[in-house]
């Protein structure tokens, strides 16, 4: 996991391993190290950590971890923003025993921070009103 | 039959009644004390480890500011309106989680014989409190939105922390390892 760059690519790793008919986890190396039950539960227990990490962070700060992410996948930046604005993958980064508003708040600052970068990246038509806007 | 053969009898009919009101009763005692546990973890790591510290997070102004200054008026607009209510959900999730343990304790209480009046006292006048600082809380985000109740917010956080504390204090659950478990909130 330390060779993942940001909690957020941690997460989308975390959560590929994972099966998403059982929603249990696999992987082969650590089934090979430790008895499966031992893996699927320390996959398990650091999925929900990284999880609750990030949905605790601010909206500037889970941009920053997108944007590492996005690095880490050698893709131009609006390809990605693009695509996950549309398909919204990070709806199965969520852990199983999550509560709906928990998932909620988390899909709802990915998707402020996918339109933050989208605004830096000028993949959106920039807003007069934004710069003086205040909740 | 002969008197000693009815009073063997009726010796054997209060024996087995007496066993199976014993046996009731042990089963009552034992459920009574999970949810007597289960009212002093009512934050706890298994549960929701999140429910509190939400909070902070959904009324966040800083979160705001940001996507208010660096995205469309019409993103902003939809962002401030999904925090709104999910303000609202979170007040309402608290409350009903608070409700539940109340409801739990005092079922609980009924049968207990450690239960001492002066704190019971207390724990109800902090719940009425609590539900004061609730009803405050959901009213104001729904008048004056997420800025307008902000102030309210740490009454009410002040409120949830209290009684969770004398929850733990009353609980006999409340030890060490239960301490650990239910993490106060970061400020």
């Amino acid at each position: 996991m330390a060779n993942i760059p940001g909690d957020f690519a941690r997460l989308i790793y975390l959560a590929s391993t994972r099966d998403y008919n059982s929603g249990g986890y696999h992987h082969a190396g650590l089934t090979r190290q430790f008895d499966e039950q031992v893996a699927q539960q320390a996959l398990a227990a650091c999925h929900k950590e990284i999880f609750r990490r990030l949905v605790l962070h601010s909206v500037a700060e889970l941009v920053e971890e997108v944007e590492i992410y996005v690095r880490s996948t050698r893709l131009p930046l609006s390809t990605v923003v693009r695509a996950w604005s549309r398909l919204q993958p990070y709806q199965v980064t969520i852990p199983a025993d999550c509560s709906s508003l928990t998932a909620r708040l988390f899909a709802s600052n990915v998707m402020a921070a996918l339109a933050v970068l989208a605004s830096r990246e000028g993949l959106v038509r920039p807003d007069p009103q934004s710069a003086s806007r205040r909740p | 039959m002969t008197p000693s053969a009815w009073l063997f009898l009726a010796s054997l009919a209060v024996a087995a009644i007496s066993a199976l009101l014993f046996q009731r009763a042990q089963r009552r005692t034992a459920a009574i004390g999970t949810s007597w546990i289960a009212c002093c973890t009512w934050l706890n790591e298994e549960q929701d480890p999140l429910v509190l510290e939400l909070g902070k997070r959904i009324f966040s102004v800083e979160d705001r500011c940001l996507v208010a200054s660096e995205t469309p008026s019409q993103f902003a607009s939809g962002f401030h309106d999904e925090r709104t209510l999910l303000a609202l959900e979170w007040v309402r999730q608290v409350r009903v989680r608070v409700r539940g343990v109340i409801k739990e304790h005092r079922r609980a209480a009924r049968v207990r014989s450690d239960v001492r009046t002066a704190s019971e006292l207390k724990l109800a006048s902090e719940f009425l409190t609590f539900e004061l600082a609730s009803g405050v809380l959901y009213c104001l985000i729904v008048v004056r939105g997420l800025s307008g109740a902000a102030k309210v917010l740490d009454w009410y956080l002040r409120s949830a922390l209290k009684l969770r504390g004398m929850m733990q204090q009353i609980a006999p659950g409340s030890d060490a390892t239960l301490m650990g478990i239910v993490k106060p909130i970061r400020r």
